[in-house]
């Protein structure tokens, strides 16, 4: 019981230090009414106001982004965190703390992502309603399924960060592993719905993890059917599992590394 | 040096300052969502009054030191002599030019290394900065050249010139630091913090190198330090200020030995066979044979060391001024000089830490007589 | 006077520079640009050296910077196989925006790299070190570093627009004067921003969005936007100047639209000065502290 404390603790740490910064919480909001703005003028201009492609409508694609762009802005600062400690070097110093560095890391994680949601849901959904009205086709008894894919995006998203945060144990240039893991996961689910990608493209993309951060959660909300919930959700868990389970895996090498190289 | 200056006292002052005031305004930032919405729209500001009304002359090729504690305005004063600050108010001219209005024409003419700030290019070896810094002086080539042979034979650093920064130590990196800051010939230069975290033997090289350029370029030195050794081996003048002020503004000679006529005298013992001839001495400190002593410069010492070549056979003995750290640490906290001067306060005395908290039983506030001008003959 | 012996060539030179002789004015101002352009160039020359030092790392961010642009590319290529055009803008005409953005924003962080920097760089009272030096703060704190990925940016703007208009000696000398000419008016913007900073303390966060809505605005078709985004991106996110102006005269050329752009280039680029000269003078160093209460 006190051990969980102590990481709520954390959590709650994670989120009062986000808090403070108001400017960069207003910035952020700009950025995100700015990208959505941008994608809606663009969708209007391509269906001069009424059609459809694939299945979107204009007003479906634009809560579609806002929905992606969500899960993507919502995310932590845990590659950063742990690059910078283990670049450092400060990881030897909180080894023997008496606290898990991988619990710690990701009760930050979760508080940073905490904040993050709670303001980029009012601005989204706001902006949202703003520019295109309510969602089309809403099924409102389809967001509990919503809210897990969502959950488990971030989830993913959070590990996969993590894992390619760690890989600096062995190499100091992996900042180029993270970017191109960020532009797949834009490109294949952020700025368009895979229906929209060349079918080859999209049968590769369902198999790959990326398009399980953004697009699994933001199709469910746009065209919730139980079939795809049943084909997406497990697999966003079970790559949840694969990347905590690596995370875990290479963390204890790394530590082990550190220990025989005296940090 | 003393001498140096009374000859170009007034016709050749390179910096004359008049009552220089700087008065920062700075938001104030308060916690909570709510407020800091409130001061993104309405920010609040407080004043502070860093530098407050300093009045200032030095005459060419001195080596001045500039002293205070953290906070008392040292750097605010500095900038505002080099043009980076502008003054609130007051007047100075440095080289003939306001630096605030010609800090352009100022600069070709003025020297400066900041603490740890440097002007090197870190991944590239010091010549590159260097033909980078000539450009930016408007040096031409040919004269850059020759400037460069000789400011490299003059800090020994033609090993080094090829070298990555990078790759350098500090000591070397200091070095090539202070050869950039003089490539362009300045008739002033300003040193903020020159020896900090350097080891003995670099501080004793940098220290030289300062006293060689102010002899051989005649540059004047202007030097603010925190390593009292540095005023010690380097400076002919102190200025100290405090909250802004000028505290105290003296010869180092004077500050050293005419407001401090006292000496210590460690003495060690084989054996002492004559207690009596110890009474009524001032000792500081005694344990066993050895004992610390504070004797009144000239006829005292005499007066004394008979005594104790009377009291016991002596194994020992050192005659030392008190430590400068201690005097301007005392200066610092507004202690003054009627604290050291008085003899009742000098039950504790030992070390040369700044331990400035011993004169507790002394009025604060006397510093302020020494306020001005009082030491700065030939001005 | 004692110093008579070490008048140098510096000195020497340096008191003609403060004479104010009128008719000397315009002379030392041609003989000033030139010295602040030969200024740019070293400082080019040994960033570029600086960069060298990690050539893998260089060659590395700058091929990570093109192909992040080629993703956007991939996007672009997937709309238009579903559409022929979007507001007017076929797929190729899309190439040419994103051509001009990318190797204009390149060209900009290439030379002036610390464009993103200077809210920084005033709080830490970095200043101090330009200050001290008898040049143009505001040439010389912003050119004095480069920005590695941006090289990827260039690149792949000019390997773009020679995909598209093939080898065009005259289109492609525009290219390189709209490159350059949006790279300071772009440039110019983002340094109001920073220099705001002078006024309020710390603009990062503006600085960055601001950033952020110029390269945003210069990377979609101009004709999806209604009216009064249009007026904003003609006034005061100018991309229309930095990207679309140029993109209409590359693919339809006329002297006055040129002779135009140059002016209202430049008289951004004179009210960003004036607007850094004047923040400047309220530069306090490092002692721009915000006290907690």
């Amino acid at each position: 019981m006190r051990k969980l404390r102590k990481y709520l603790l954390v959590v709650k740490t994670g989120i009062n230090s986000n808090l403070i910064y108001t400017a960069d919480f207003l910035a952020g909001a700009l950025f995100f009414a700015l990208v959505i703005f941008i994608f809606m003028q663009l969708w209007e201009a391509i269906f001069f106001n009424d059609g459809s492609m694939e299945g979107y409508t204009v007003n479906r694609l634009v809560w579609y982004y806002i929905a992606a762009e969500m899960v993507i802005l919502s995310k932590s600062d845990v590659f950063r965190s742990m690059n910078e400690e283990i670049k450092s070097g400060n990881i030897a110093y909180k080894l023997n703390k008496p606290y898990s560095f991988v619990l710690y890391q990701f009760s930050e994680g979760m508080g940073q992502i905490a904040v993050r949601l709670m303001t980029n849901l009012p601005v989204g959904l706001l902006l949202g309603f703003l520019y295109v009205g309510k969602l089309e086709g809403l099924n409102i008894s389809a967001l509990p399924a919503v809210v897990i894919s969502t959950m488990f995006g971030i989830l993913l998203n959070f590990f996969m960060d993590a894992f390619i945060g760690m890989t600096s144990f062995w190499t100091e240039d992996n900042s180029a592993f993270y970017w191109i893991v960020q532009k797949l996961s834009f490109m294949l689910g952020l700025f368009l719905p895979l229906e929209f990608l060349p079918k080859i493209i999209r049968e590769i993309a369902l198999y790959l993890p990326f398009s399980y951060i953004a697009y699994a959660p933001a199709r469910l909300l746009t065209s919730f059917s139980m079939e795809e919930f049943l084909s997406m959700v497990p697999i966003q868990i079970l790559y949840t599992v694969l990347f905590a389970a690596l995370s875990a895996l290479i963390y204890s090498r790394g530590v082990r590394k550190l220990n025989v190289n005296g940090g | 040096m003393t001498t140096l200056r009374d000859g170009e006292a007034g016709n050749n002052t390179v910096i004359v300052a008049r009552d220089l005031r700087k008065v920062f305004r700075t938001k104030i930032k308060k916690e909570g969502f709510t407020q800091s919405v409130k001061s993104l729209v309405k920010p609040e500001y407080r004043e502070i009054e860093a530098v407050h009304g300093i009045s200032l002359e030095v005459p060419r090729g001195e080596l001045i030191a500039f002293l205070g504690p953290n906070g008392a305005g040292k750097s605010t004063t500095i900038k505002m002599l080099t043009g980076i600050l502008n003054a609130t108010s007051g007047s100075m001219l440095v080289l003939g030019l306001d630096p605030g209005k010609q800090r352009k024409s100022l600069s070709f003419r003025i020297g400066s290394v900041f603490g740890q700030k440097s002007q090197l290019w870190f991944h590239l070896p010091p010549m590159d900065s260097f033909r980078l810094l000539g450009a930016i002086y408007e040096m031409d080539s040919k004269l850059l050249d020759k400037r460069i042979d000789e400011i490299v034979e003059l800090f020994e650093i033609g090993e080094l010139m090829d070298i990555p920064v990078r790759k350098l130590s500090l000591g070397q990196r200091m070095r090539c630091e202070f050869a950039a800051s003089i490539l362009h010939k300045p008739e002033i230069i300003f040193l903020d913090e020159p020896t900090i975290g350097l080891d003995v033997l670099v501080k004793q090289k940098i220290r030289e190198l300062i006293t060689r350029l102010n002899k051989e370029e005649k540059t004047t030195i202007f030097l603010t330090s925190h390593d009292i050794g540095d005023v010690e081996h380097l400076c002919s003048r102190a200025v100290i200020i405090n909250h802004g002020k000028i505290v105290m503004d003296s010869s180092v000679k004077a500050l050293k030995y005419g407001y401090l006529k006292k000496k210590v005298i460690d003495v060690k013992f084989a054996a002492i066979s004559n207690h009596t001839m110890l009474e009524g001495l001032n000792i500081l400190k005694r344990k066993g044979l050895s004992m610390k002593l504070e004797v009144d410069e000239g006829d005292g010492i005499q007066e004394v060391m008979l005594r104790l070549m009377q009291a016991g056979s002596i194994v020992d003995v050192t005659i030392s001024d008190i430590p400068m750290e201690k005097i301007i640490g005392d200066i610092y906290t507004d202690k003054g000089l009627e604290g050291i001067n008085s003899n009742t306060h000098t039950d504790s005395y030992a070390g040369t830490d700044m331990d400035t908290d011993r004169y507790t039983d002394t009025d604060t506030g006397t510093g302020s007589t020494t306020a001005g001008n009082s030491g700065g003959e030939g001005e | 006077m004692l110093m008579g012996d070490k008048k140098s060539g510096i000195q020497a030179k340096e008191k003609t520079g403060t004479r104010k002789d009128g008719d000397k004015g315009g002379r030392r101002l041609a003989l000033s640009f030139l010295q602040h352009l030969r200024l740019i160039c070293l400082y080019f020359k040994y960033n570029l050296l600086s960069a060298m030092e990690y050539r893998v790392s260089f060659i590395l961010q700058a091929l990570g910077m093109a192909l992040n642009n080629a993703f956007f590319l991939f996007f672009w290529w997937v709309i238009f196989q579903k559409v022929s055009s979007i507001g007017g803008y076929g797929f190729k005409d899309v190439m040419v925006i994103w051509a001009l953005s990318s190797s204009t924003y390149g060209f900009l962080h290439i030379l002036f790299g610390n464009v993103r920097e200077l809210p920084r760089i005033i709080m830490n009272g970095e200043l101090d070190t330009y200050l001290l030096q008898p040049k143009n703060v505001y040439v010389n704190v912003y050119c004095s570093r480069m920005i590695v990925s941006a090289w990827g940016d260039l690149v792949y703007g000019f390997v773009l627009i020679l995909l598209v208009y093939g080898f065009a000696p005259l289109k492609l000398l525009l290219f390189i004067l709209f490159t350059a000419a949006g790279g300071l008016l772009a440039g110019a913007i983002m340094s109001v921003a920073d220099t705001l900073t002078f006024y309020i303390g710390n603009s990062s966060g503006i600085s960055r969005l601001v950033t952020e809505f110029l390269i945003n605005f210069s990377i979609y078709p101009d004709s999806i936007y209604r009216q009064s985004v249009k007026v904003i991106m003609y006034t005061l996110l100018p991309t229309g100047f930095i990207v679309f102006l140029p993109f209409r005269l590359l693919s339809a050329f006329n002297w006055y639209g040129l002779l135009g752009l140059l002016a209202i280039d430049a008289v951004y680029i004179g009210i960003s000065y004036l607007f850094f000269k004047r923040g400047l003078e309220r530069y306090e160093s490092g002692n721009l502290i915000t006290t907690k209460l």
